[in-house]
């Protein structure tokens, strides 16, 4: 087994295997049932103790009835095999294949059995075995590809990976990284990078094809491209429709168990890809897990897989309409894309669920403000204020939507007070200084204090836009010719930077300096202060991936 | 064979005097070996464990009581160096002790009786007689060394940090590290505070390297995880066991850079090392033939780095795009020891590195400008180690056909489900295997007629490589989690009749001491160039003979040998015997004919 994320352990994850290759268990057919041992469970939970103490009871005693069946061997090693217990699993599969040698199933799940104990040789030579009985079984065919590819032997390996591809579009992915692995192998590398680039054309969330693709293009000299898809590289494993396994992690649920607990730990330390890779496994054993959903959804959006991140968020949102936290992460992933419309839907729908939630609130605002409903923004931003006095965007928000409004008395009081709150915060200085420079309400208006605020602010902030409010208090202040100084400093920092539209506007107010005129428009209707971009947070994710 | 824990904490109350004992072993000369194989060793074994006949009683001790500390199933390394100048390897085992509630009083002995839990340092006191044939024996020199290591051990690195022509100990601890510096009278020196080059985050692997080319050893010290035994957590499979390593966070490594007074300077952060992962092994090489050592770090789980001399006093990490962060499928693996050499004969250092099992052990080919390709399924090496959690490792000879080959030691980290199942009380145990290189870049597994001792199943970790006997081929120290140091001594030139080699020891005086970092060619009429690596780093955890045996297969002389200092002189010699020691001092050879 080379890790290529198909078995049923997760594969790279397993922590060891279950013994040594060399002389374990018999791989011949056992000549009659043979007895399993009940294996040690007390690492387990209890209630999964009693489930699997219960099904072996009854095979026991069936079996000491000399009525057991294939079925009933299968269905409990399926059972141990869901539950990590692979030495049982093993027993139960060798007497159900016994009692039922034309069942493909039993061949099947002992040959990933095999391969999880990391017994390639067996593993192959069962699945082979099971291929016998259905010899155009993709998930069989890419197993097998996969074990021959370990052993080196390229040439049957990828016959399989193309009997896989011609036949089950299921396991097209799956089949086409074989392929291209090979490639590697060979050293062919253009075929190799054909290879996967088809692959992750159909399927651009497998994060794991980045890597090998981006060693084709090293050794085919391009740099670049190998650089970005080394960019891109996660652990998302290509996906392949596996129905039998599915049946095993249905039967145990405990692919889901143990996946959730690697997946949480994963969330704990920022390790989105692996988190991917997990909750796709908890997933897939149960899609009706709305809550894991929208962690897969969360973790996707992590690595940068949006598309995914959108369509989880809104399967467990099917399945869970009242999950606040789904609606809050799906609304700032639609507002970072800049459907801001949609976001507003979830957001309000996350703040209604949960009025709690923080991040909510002020993405809600940003939205509304970004969309220019500021009427309804600044009652949204005041609803977190109730929340949080403290909360800064949020204060600077309302402040801004009441400029925009035309409210600048009402804009002072609130910056006002807000510098009261957070006196350390430059962003409300700076704006104050602004209105108290350029407002067109002229009892707004303060140049003195607005020069105090600028001059402290430019103490340690020299951006254009605090020189251009300094500009605006000297001009306030009769002092035309430090304002168009100040003024021009910042239109050269425009022009350098080939903003042609912000140095428009700054060579407008500079002719009014020029004619000694003061400005009487403290921000530009198209200035990015009245559009906030999206606040981010990773508080969503935590709560989501707890236990 | 298995040492229980049981057996253990009874050991552990026991007092028993270390008998030295004695075993004759072949003599130095091919013609002249007795073809009668070491008592204890099949006459068809590879390797025959020695450790009992020659006096090495040394018993490792992780105590473990049912904690499940997760730095238990770490340690622990040995080192082989000469470190009294006699020419002959000494060796020195890294030891652990109980934890937590269990700590150890003051006056808690080791497993073999003779003298406190701490690490030991046994003298080599091999005898070579007129007509070839030896002995070899071991003495426990400990308290006579001064040497005071109770600290609970995990890794060693050896050379000689001062130039003063004595060999020196770095070791690495679950927690403060020790610097050891040799007296020159036998007896050592903790200057660990003096020399500024502690680290109490939870060290495993370290090195020795001259990355500014100064002529004074710097050094590398890998940091693990921030563990401690208040953050231990409970893990289950079936039962329960041991944590992964990511239920931690990892820790910065450091380079500490060697004035040459007597000091060394923390550099990590001007040396822009400043990626860093869970650490297990530590090797350096030139890998991109500019002239420059670079240091190449394993990490567990997370990317492997590999630091590129930039030649300015910094490093830039190269491992992504150079292939050897992550395996074929762009996994990043459970690393753990690591080697490099040059295994396909095209001149240049290739990396090869254990891990977990379930996964493969890695082969990464160098192309020689520092750009690998994962050649494991193709060389044949990856699937046999599949079912292994490999730790220490070495490229070596060990049967002087040329080729370099690999042993690898194993031992798992977690419960194994079989052993569990039998009731075992310490299920992590494996056997250790050993890959004949085939000359094709292709490698056959021959643990099968390795030796008897490749049966036994064990938690091993340390391995360190060198020429105990001084007979011209590869010995083996094998450190055991849990369990005993074994000595593997090289049996192969009774079997069939061996080959030359010729075995080569380089002397420094305006550079390193010990010549770390140099390399040497030898040129053959007869076939193609061999490099060879002057290092004592790679492994797991341990410290290797810095000397270098070549192994020359079939050629009965040598037309030259070429040694490029780490400062980048070149020199030859010509006419230098086969099949037996020899001592290159800079200086002495000529410049290149070529």
């Amino acid at each position: 087994m080379v890790c290529a994320g198909l078995s049923l352990q997760g594969a790279c994850a397993a922590p060891e295997p279950d013994e040594q290759a060399v002389g374990s268990a018999p791989s011949a057919e056992p000549v009659a049932p043979a007895p399993v041992s009940f294996p040690r469970v007390s690492g387990l939970d209890v209630a999964v103790q009693q489930q699997l103490r219960n099904a072996h009871a009854a095979v026991e005693v069936a079996a000491e009835n000399d009525r057991v069946s294939g079925d009933q061997y299968g269905e409990l090693g399926m059972l141990y095999q869901g539950h990590g217990l692979r030495i049982p699993a093993e027993g139960c599969y060798l007497n159900a294949q016994h009692l039922a040698p034309d069942d493909f199933r039993w061949r099947y799940y002992l040959g990933v059995l095999y391969d999880d104990m990391t017994q390639p040789e067996k593993a192959l030579e069962t699945l082979e075995a099971a291929l016998a009985l259905r010899p155009d079984d993709g998930p069989t065919l890419v197993r097998v590809g996969e074990l021959l590819l370990a052993q080196n032997r390229l040439d049957e390996s990828g016959e399989r990976f193309r009997e896989a591809l011609a036949g089950d579009q299921g396991v097209a992915v799956a089949a086409l990284v074989g392929l291209g692995r090979i490639d590697l192998q060979q050293r062919r590398f253009q075929p190799a990078s054909e290879h996967l680039e088809q692959a992750l054309s159909m399927a651009p969330g497998t994060s794991s094809i980045h890597y090998p693709l981006a060693m084709a293009y090293r050794a085919l000299g391009d740099t670049a491209r190998a650089e970005t898809h080394l960019l891109e590289r996660g652990a998302v494993r290509p996906p392949m429709r596996d129905p039998l396994i599915n049946e095993v992690r249905a039967v145990s649920n405990i692919g889901k168990l143990a996946s959730r607990d690697r997946g949480a730990d994963a969330v704990r330390m920022g390790r989105w890809d692996e988190a991917v890779v997990a909750y796709s496994e908890v997933v897939a054993a149960d899609p009706t897990d709305a809550v894991s959903r929208a962690t897969l959804a969360t973790a996707y959006w992590r690595t940068g897989n949006r598309e995914e991140a959108r369509r989880e968020f809104r399967e467990a949102l099917r399945l869970d309409p009242a999950n606040a936290r789904a609606h809050l992460n799906l609304g700032i992933v639609l507002a970072e894309d800049g459907e801001d419309d949609e976001a507003v839907v979830h957001l309000r729908r996350a703040v209604t669920t949960d009025p709690g939630l923080n991040l909510g609130h002020i993405n809600l605002g940003a939205a509304l403000q970004r969309t220019g409903r500021d009427e309804e923004a600044i009652q949204q931003y005041g609803t977190l204020l109730q929340l949080d006095p403290a909360n800064g965007p949020a204060r600077l928000g309302q402040a801004f939507s009441l400029i925009r409004l035309g409210r600048h008395a009402a804009a002072r009081t609130q910056l006002e007070e807000a510098l009261r709150v957070l006196p350390d915060e430059p962003a409300f200085a700076h704006t104050l200084a602004r209105l108290l420079a350029a407002s067109p309400d002229a009892s707004v208006r303060d140049p003195q204090r607005a020069l105090a605020l600028v001059q402290q602010v430019a103490s340690t902030l020299r951006t254009p836009q605090v020189l251009e409010t300094l500009a605006m208090a000297m001009a306030e202040l009769g002092r035309y010719d430090e304002a168009r100084q100040s003024q021009r400093a910042v239109l050269e920092v425009a022009e350098r930077s080939g903003d042609a539209a912000l140095a428009t506007r700054l060579r407008e107010t500079l002719s009014v300096y020029e004619a000694g005129r003061p400005s009487r428009e403290p921000f530009a209707q198209d200035d990015p202060v009245f559009a906030p971009p999206p606040f981010s947070g990773v508080a969503s994710a935590e709560a989501e991936g707890s236990r | 064979m298995r040492l229980s824990f049981s057996r253990v904490a009874t050991t552990l109350l026991c007092v028993a005097a270390a008998a030295a004992c004695d075993v004759t072993e072949a003599p130095s000369s091919r013609n002249e070996r007795t073809p009668e194989p070491p008592t204890g060793g099949a006459a068809t074994d590879i390797f025959v464990d020695v450790s009992e006949r020659v006096g090495l009683d040394f018993v490792h001790v992780n105590g473990m009581t049912g904690e499940f500390y997760f730095n238990e199933t770490m340690g622990a390394g040995g080192a082989v160096f000469d470190y009294d100048n006699d020419g002959d390897l000494d060796l020195y085992l890294i030891q652990g002790h109980m934890q937590g509630p269990h700590a150890p009083s003051s006056d808690a002995r080791s497993p073999a009786g003779t003298g406190p839990l701490a690490d030991r340092l046994f003298r080599n006191d091999l005898d070579i007689r007129a007509d070839g044939s030896r002995t070899l024996r071991f003495t426990d020199v400990t308290e006579a060394s001064g040497i005071d290591a109770r600290g609970y051990g995990m890794g060693v690195s050896a050379a000689d940090y001062n130039n003063d022509g004595w060999v020196d100990l770095y070791v690495t601890n679950f927690g403060s590290n020790q610097l050891l510096r040799n007296n020159q009278d036998g007896t050592f020196t903790d200057v660990i505070e003096v020399t500024g080059t502690d680290d109490a985050r939870w060290s495993v692997s370290s090195a020795f390297l001259d990355y500014d080319r100064d002529g004074w050893l710097d050094l590398y010290v890998g940091n693990y995880l921030d563990f401690s035994l208040e953050t231990n957590i409970d893990c289950f499979s079936n039962v329960r066991t041991y944590c992964g390593p990511d239920n931690y966070l990892p820790v910065p490594d450091r380079l500490f850079r060697n004035r040459g007074d007597g000091t060394f300077e923390d550099v990590t952060a001007v040396a822009q090392i400043r990626e860093y992962g869970p650490a297990l092994g530590v090797v350096t090489a030139d890998f991109n033939a500019d002239g420059w050592v670079d240091i190449y770090v394993a990490n567990d789980f997370t990317e492997n780095r590999c630091w590129i001399n930039q030649g300015d006093g910094t490093f830039r990490n190269t491992a992504l795009l150079g292939g050897s962060a992550l395996n074929e499928v762009g996994d990043a693996e459970a690393s753990m020891g690591v080697d490099t050499g040059d295994f396909d004969g095209d001149g240049d250092d290739d990396l090869f590195m254990t891990h977990l099992g379930t996964q493969t052990n890695t082969l990464y080919v160098n192309d020689g400008t520092g750009l690998f390709e994962d050649w494991s399924l193709r060389t044949g090496l990856g699937p046999p180690s599949l079912p292994y959690t490999g730790f220490g490792t070495a490229w070596v000879d060990y049967d002087n056909d040329s080729w370099l080959d690999l042993l690898v030691v194993n031992g798992a980290v977690a419960a194994l489900e079989r052993l569990t199942e039998a009731g075992d009380p310490y299920p992590l145990h494996q056997t250790n295997q050993l890959f004949r290189n085939l000359g094709n870049m292709r490698f056959d597994e021959v643990t099968h007629r390795a030796g008897a001792v490749f049966e036994l199943s064990e938690v091993s970790r340390g391995a360190a490589f060198g020429d105990v006997d001084n007979d011209g081929d590869i010995d083996v120290l094998v450190t055991n989690n849990n369990g005993p140091a074994r000595l593997l001594l090289n049996n192969l030139d009774n079997l069939d009749g061996g080959h030359h080699w010729i075995g080569l020891r380089l002397l420094g005086h305006t550079v390193n001491r010990d010549m770390l970092g140099a390399r040497v060619g030898v040129f053959r009429d007869d076939g193609p160039p061999l490099w060879r690596r002057v290092k004592s780093d790679g492994s797991y955890a341990s410290a290797n003979d810095p000397r270098v045996l070549v192994g020359l297969g079939a050629s009965e002389r040598i037309a030259a040998l070429r040694a490029i200092w780490p400062d980048g002189q070149i020199e030859e010699w010509h006419d230098v015997a086969i099949d037996q020691w020899t001592t290159l001092t800079e200086g002495s050879g000529r410049p290149p004919s070529e």
